[in-house]
């Protein structure tokens, strides 16, 4: 009997509760995939349906489905917000995506003194989380008259130490020869960086732009402090503050899941045709 | 080899200006919007300062403040409850989830990544909405599908299971694809080995797998404790009824926000720096506790038949 | 673990897509610096001319709006006046935050501030808001007793009143006569506990008011108002939650109110409290007066003719519970440095302090003057007014003064001389929103006893602000 023989008849062996073992993989796969998309559904069903219904009929089906919710939501200038969103997201991820790799690459494969040092010095920020230099961002944006617009949404994101991280860790199993062997080519360091590292780089940069989309998609607080007027705050800022016009108080559910059909659907839809870029991303560049 | 080395020393000369130039734009955003901010956060939590008018010295009254504050306290056990019993229901969950998915039994694997993955994507503020819909009562989703009367959101004791379930459902790809990506990445010979010698899927799979991600996992739980430290957004948006959020359900960085809003700039200040102790506390004791189940995972890991099937590891 | 570009197939970025994408985010930086500030304050007039006020408020802007064009119309002096009215935030703390915002960032500050009568000390005191005795001191003997006092603080004058809000004691007459309650005969806690237990015993789904675990701060802040002159801490700074027995009291009631279950528990201002009303769960309000802004809304056609005010029950043994006020009310300042600061002033003379400037707002708004010897006045134009054409039926029913009776005004004004001020402090929006909400919740969902959610207060207070009258 071979190797071979032996692990089939073990195989076997093991999945002879095969069949009830397949359907216990199943169901759990089922319940899961219902826990993950019955929120979706709730958002895109009630989104709907008109402001009472929701409250009237929050779990089931639109009878009959309407875009009135849809309609309130615009003229509540809610697309703006929206449009603030894709701004801020898309400018700083394009900018923290250049920058980070630049710095990157020079932190990796550059030689210059210090190097070591203000390296460690920016990785060890990492831990600080944004909450803890609010107060102090906020006087100096005040300072600035930056408070309200896009740009303090923008700059403060465009260096981040993670997206420096990750692209070191990218470039440390990239070989130095190819660089060698460009230098002694006579091509200088600006086309060795975009004509070689760049095109490499591709993986990472790939990944580190959707976790700083994602990112930026999803800030709250950040907004929330600095820029929550309601011609520069984006999506989450706006969404939970739609209550009634004349008293206020009461949430329009079903503008507010229109709202969040804007937030949710577009980016499902990306991620639908670049899955690897956004698993990536999400893990920081791990998988 | 002369020549290398003068090659190597000509590259490094020219090389060092442009290492500046390359890294300039990073550091000097860096300084001026991390570095600056940070150190005068510092500076500020020394103080006493209403945002306007002048600064007062106040030594560390602020922090004596806070850590005399009740409050305080409050908010520092919900953030550690909130991280521990999402990690806690999370990981075997998102484990035993990547196993399935990656079982021979299972067809379509692309398509359940997908579906598990897919929360990951979904806008934060946009689920928790959501979530209140589903939790609110009377009229939430959830009372209305099963006939309830609960009140979710505003007994909290009930709002922070909600506030974990809202947790677990969001993280569950990320640790989902962790779990996979590792398992993936095993040599099938080792697991036939294993299985040859009898070893059940699951204990297979957590002897095999566990001390050889180590390093991914370690990772995961770091990250996830760092962000978790850091909770803000979920529990503010589902259950702070007129902007305000009850101490007994909100994290840690609620004083942050709430001292800043009522014009206590220093002690907001030092709400944030001790936030950011405590997540360096807890980014250590993770690491420790890592070490500690290392070393013991070694002791254990002999008798599954590695060694007679000749694999080491 | 380098995977290569080809395995991330389509996830790459071609140099095409970035160029794309970069465009994109220079053009969103070039707008960002266009942008540039949004609502921090347009910059005043020239002063040529006419003098264009700034006014910042949080809601309203239209009613301020009429208020401006009908004062203006009192008196030459303001012919080349006009006004910018900006709403600058959702609420009033917001408001009073976006001006501490343009006072350290040094722009431009509006010639016209409202706020809540809570959030004007800590201006007061840091000596940014104009200083008003000199133009309070011919009206003086004219205006009600409370509103005198919201307009000072520290026994100077900063503010103007917007708005007064006495107490008054909401409720359904018919479902109160079917249970045999006569509401004027209520005098002690103990007469109205037992008089909510009668009541929801005849009526099983309904209650003569409501309260739940999370209620607004004004609900504790009602009832303490009676005891003015109080506040949280002496003058020398010390806090004396625990020494002063007008707190203990008035938590006692409170608690009593928790126990008995007489309160719908629902507070007010949350998702259901609308609904409760129009479904007449909540047949009584121990209010302030801005309720008949909000309660013939909810409650609707249905309910007209039924809800009376009468000013509040006693409730001895606290402090006579007929005196008191909501925070006060909402009120005017002048900030320093203001473009058109004197300009500013002297209209809010005419608009809030003379008896001309205000009935005149108050014929093109409804706002009730704060000039005792207008009040004839305000009753009878009143009842002579006639519906306009452009008013439906309903909205016309639903105005207070027909909502809630023919002698509701009377009332109210009669109402206005019994308003009395609790002594807020500079700190006054951190004590009362983080730390009296934080121990009111626990002492009514059981979580604190009276003396120990006092005890708590005190000690927080203590520990979170120190000396309120010296902090920056």
């Amino acid at each position: 009997m071979t190797a071979a023989d032996r692990v089939g008849r073990s195989a076997s062996r093991i999945w002879t509760r095969g069949l009830l073992a397949r359907i216990g993989c199943y169901a759990l796969l089922v319940l899961v995939a219902v826990i993950a998309l019955y929120p979706l559904y709730l958002v895109i069903a009630n989104s709907l349906k008109s402001n009472s219904a929701v409250a009237l009929n929050p779990s089931g089906f639109p009878a009959p489905p309407t875009t009135s919710s849809y309609s309130q939501l615009v003229a509540a200038g809610q697309l703006r917000s929206f449009v603030n969103s894709l701004i801020v997201a898309t400018a700083t991820t394009v900018g923290a995506v250049f920058i980070s790799a630049l710095a990157g690459y020079a932190f990796t494969k550059l030689r210059f003194p210090g190097r070591a040092i203000i390296f460690a010095g920016l990785i060890a920020t990492i831990m600080v989380p944004i909450q803890t230099a609010i107060p102090g961002f906020y006087v100096e944006f005040a300072r600035l008259h930056w408070l309200n617009t896009y740009q303090v949404q923008i700059v403060p994101f465009l260096a981040p130490v993670f997206g420096l991280f990750m692209v070191r860790q990218y470039l440390l199993s990239v070989p130095d020869e190819i660089i060698e062997a460009a230098r002694m080519d006579g091509a200088g360091e600006w086309s060795i960086y975009w004509r070689i590292i760049v095109p490499l780089l591709r993986p990472v940069l790939a990944a580190l732009g959707v976790l700083e989309f994602l990112m930026m998609w999803n800030s709250f607080v950040w907004p929330q402090v600095m820029a929550d007027a309601s011609n520069v705050a984006p999506l989450p800022v706006t969404l939970p503050t739609l209550t009634d016009r004349t008293l206020g108080i009461v949430p329009l559910y079903g503008e507010i899941m229109a709202g969040s059909v804007l937030a949710i659907v577009p980016l499902i839809i990306v991620f639908l045709r670049y899955q690897r870029a956004f698993v990536s991303g999400v893990t920081y560049g791990n998988t | 080899m002369g020549e290398r080395r003068l090659a190597g020393a000509r590259a490094g000369s020219g090389s060092r200006l442009i290492g500046y130039a390359f890294i300039a734009p990073f550091v000097l955003l860096f300084i001026g919007f991390s570095a600056f901010p940070d150190v005068y956060t510092l500076i500020l939590s020394f103080q006493h300062y209403a945002g306007y008018g002048t600064a007062t010295a106040a030594g560390l009254q602020n922090y004596d403040a806070l850590l005399h504050y009740p409050v305080f306290w409050t908010e520092l056990e919900n953030t550690l409850e909130y991280w521990v019993l999402h990690a806690v229901i999370l990981i075997p969950v998102a484990f035993v989830l990547a196993l399935v998915v990656r079982s021979k039994s299972v067809r379509g694997k692309s398509a359940w990544r997908a579906i598990i993955f897919l929360p990951q994507v979904m806008s934060i503020v946009a689920v928790t909405l959501a979530f209140q819909v589903m939790f609110a009562s009377p009229s939430g989703a959830i009372n209305h599908l099963l006939g309830l009367h609960v009140a979710w959101l505003t007994d909290f004791d009930i709002t922070k299971w909600v506030v974990v379930a809202l947790l677990v459902w969001q993280g569950l790809g990320f640790w989902f694809v962790v779990f996979l990506s590792g398992l993936t990445s095993i040599d099938p010979a080792v697991e036939e080995a294993a299985m040859i010698d009898g070893a059940g899927v699951i204990r297979r799979a957590i002897s095999i797998v566990v001390p050889l991600m180590k390093n991914v996992f370690l990772f995961a739980v770091v990250i996830d404790a760092i962000t978790s430290m850091a909770l803000y957004t979920q529990p503010t948006v589902l259950a702070a009824s007129q902007g305000v959020l009850d101490p007994s359900v909100a994290p840690l960085s609620s004083l942050v926000v709430v001292n800043l809003q009522s014009s206590s700039f220093g002690q907001s200040a030092a709400a944030g720096w001790l936030l950011f102790l405590l997540t360096i506390v807890v980014s250590i004791a993770v690491f420790g506790m890592f070490r500690l189940l290392g070393r013991s995972g070694t002791a254990r890991r002999r008798p599954v038949g590695g060694r007679r099937a000749g694999v080491t590891w | 673990m380098a995977e290569t570009g080809d395995e991330m197939g389509r996830a790459q970025l071609s140099r095409r897509s970035v160029l794309k994408y970069g465009s994109i985010g220079a053009a969103a930086l070039g707008l960002a610096a266009c942008s540039g500030t949004a609502q921090s304050g347009a910059k005043g007039s020239s002063g040529t001319g006419g003098d264009t006020l700034t006014i910042w408020t949080w809601a309203g802007a239209s009613i301020l709006q009429s208020a401006f064009n009908a004062v203006k119309a009192t008196s030459k002096d303001f012919a080349g006046f006009k006004t910018n009215i900006q709403t600058v935030a959702a609420n009033d703390y917001a408001t009073a935050e976006k001006f501490s915002l343009a006072l350290s960032g040094g722009t431009t500050l509006p010639d016209i501030l409202q706020l809540n009568y809570t959030e004007m000390p800590q201006f007061a005191a840091a000596g940014v808001l104009e200083e008003l005795s000199t133009v309070y001191a011919p009206y003086s003997a004219d205006l009600y007793a409370g509103a005198l006092q919201v307009a000072k603080y520290n026994n100077s004058y900063y503010a103007f009143p917007e708005s007064l809000n006495p107490k008054l004691f909401y409720y359904r007459s018919d479902l109160f006569a079917e249970a045999k309650i006569d509401p004027t005969s209520i005098t002690t806690t103990e007469d109205f506990i037992a008089a909510g237990t009668a009541f929801h015993r005849k009526f099983p789904s309904q209650y003569i008011m409501n309260l739940n675990t999370e209620p607004q701060p004004y609900v504790f802040g009602e009832m303490i108002s009676a005891y003015a002159p109080i506040s949280f801490a002496s003058p020398s700074g010390s806090y004396q939650v625990t020494s002063n027995p007008g707190f203990e009291q008035v938590f006692s009631f409170l608690d009593q109110i928790a126990s008995a279950k007489i309160a719908y528990p629902v507070d007010d201002f949350t998702t259901d409290w609308p609904s409760a009303i129009k479904n007449e769960k909540i047949c009584g309000f121990l209010g302030a007066d801005w309720l008949d802004e909000f309660v013939p809304g909810y409650a609707t056609q249905s309910q007209y003719g039924k809800w009376k005010a009468i000013p509040w029950p006693t409730l001895s043994p606290m402090a006579n519970q007929q005196y008191g006020s909501d925070a006060g009310g909402s009120v005017f300042v002048v900030p320093k440095g203001a473009p058109n600061s004197q300009a500013a002033v002297e209209f809010l003379k005419q608009w809030r302090l003379s008896p001309d400037g205000s009935l005149a707002a108050f014929n093109a708004t409804g706002i009730l003057p704060i000039n005792s010897t207008t009040a004839s006045t305000v009753i009878s134009s009143l009842s002579t007014a006639k519906k306009p054409a452009s008013t439906s039926q309903a909205d016309w029913l639903e105005l207070p003064q027909h909502y809630f009776g023919p002698d509701y005004i009377a009332t109210k004004l009669q109402a206005m001389n019994r308003v009395k001020v609790f002594g807020y402090d500079p700190s006054a929006v951190k004590e009362w929103s983080s730390i009296v909400s934080n121990w009111l919740t626990k002492l009514l969902s059981g979580r604190a006893s009276v003396s120990a959610a006092l005890a708590g207060l005190q000690q927080d207070m203590q520990t979170q602000v120190g000396n309120p009258y010296s902090n920056g």
